[in-house]
């Protein structure tokens, strides 16, 4: 890997935010056309499930600058959701969970990004769900980088992993018995 | 009349146990599937996964039980087409009750849920996750299902035959009350 790669910043979110310098940087797409968000209720004995939202998209930023100064943000389709039995697929759009009448959007904007290693970094955000925001941390890991890739093409691959408390979001139904800790995972492709 | 040759106390209990496990796991898969969801159904579903997997266990240990003691011979009061069919029958049964807990854990690995047998032991996931696999499974537990209730009903009525038309005693080799 290049020296300059290394370097790697992670940037996003809306251009007039951007400092000056990251004129200079890579604006990048992620979301469900080429990736997934997947999740897993991470802490019961008795019925741990699995999820994924299917409609989902973000904007990222690659720069060589100051990775202090970036921001990735995604906006997901709450109405989206997808769970192994239709049944609890309408539970979780339904009021109790993410009442996708009310709240159609969950969205996700990084507050600071650090660099901790070869292609790995850690994006401290908040998640806003619900009408109520709260901090959630992503540990990246960033592979398969291709700086020449042309418009449209993939420039690399991102995995990203976090976990949050439902409960914090006012989804509290049923979680003294199917937990209260969601993992979240999310892989994508970023395309110019 | 004197009985035939009788099962070993072990392979008896080892029926019986199974025989109780199964009949409740029917009661319990036919109940559940249209369950609103919720709680009763969270629970029924656990429960379901956690009996199977006991069954499986129990399953296996009667297999090896078999391997290591065979089943008695049947008495000469048995016809010769009972004598041919019965071995299959009985092994199909076997098969059975090795295949529906699998394909349920299959299932339930395929559907991204985790089992975590009686809330103590994480189970590994056989496959990943996969809604068209999942499915697929869930076809195939559905018509094991009902292959090991057809059998069951003929396994059943097997015994009525020779112990309620015949009194030839056959009931008494599994019977948990007779020596």
């Amino acid at each position: 890997m290049q020296a300059s790669s290394r370097r790697f910043v992670l940037l996003g979110g809306v251009a007039c935010l951007l400092p000056f310098r990251a004129l200079a940087a890579e604006q990048l797409h992620i979301g469900g056309r080429h990736g997934s968000i997947d999740f897993a209720i991470g802490d019961s004995k008795v019925f741990r499930t699995t999820g994924s939202f299917k409609d989902w998209q973000g904007t990222v930023l690659v720069d060589d600058g100051d990775a202090a100064r970036s921001t990735v943000a995604v906006k997901v389709n709450t109405g989206s959701i997808e769970m192994l039995d239709p049944q609890q697929t309408a539970m979780l759009k339904d009021v109790d969970f993410f009442d996708v009448a009310k709240f159609p959007d969950m969205t996700y904007r990084s507050k600071r990004i650090e660099r901790i290693g070869d292609g790995t970094l850690k994006v401290e955000g908040e998640v806003t769900l619900r009408g109520i925001t709260r901090p959630m941390a992503l540990d990246v890991a960033v592979t398969d980088r291709r700086p020449d890739a042309s418009a449209g093409a993939r420039y690399a691959r991102f995995r990203a992993s976090g976990s949050l408390k439902r409960s914090e979001f006012g989804m509290v139904k049923y979680v003294e018995v199917v937990g209260d800790t969601v993992d979240i995972s999310i892989r994508t492709d970023a395309w110019r | 009349m004197r009985g035939a040759e009788g099962y070993a106390p072990v392979a008896k209990l080892l029926h019986w146990l199974v025989a109780l496990l199964v009949l409740g796991m029917i009661g319990l898969g036919l109940w559940m599937v249209d369950l609103p969801l919720g709680l009763a159904k969270l629970y029924a579903y656990a429960w379901h996964k956690w009996i199977g997997l006991t069954v499986l266990v129990l399953t296996v240990l009667r297999l090896a039980w078999r391997a290591w003691r065979p089943p008695p011979t049947l008495p000469p009061t048995v016809t010769a087409w009972e004598r041919a069919i019965a071995p299959w029958s009985h092994g199909l049964l076997l098969v059975l009750l090795v295949a529906l807990p699998v394909s349920g854990w299959l299932m339930s690995s395929a559907g991204g849920v985790k089992v975590i047998w009686f809330g103590l032991l994480e189970l590994p996931d056989l496959v990943s996750r996969d809604l068209a696999l999942f499915e697929r499974l869930r076809t195939w537990h559905h018509w094991l299902a009902w292959t090991l209730m057809a059998l069951l009903a003929l396994h059943v009525a097997a015994v009525l035959r020779h112990d309620v038309l015949r009194r030839d005693g056959i009931f008494r080799r599994m019977s948990p009350f007779a020596r």
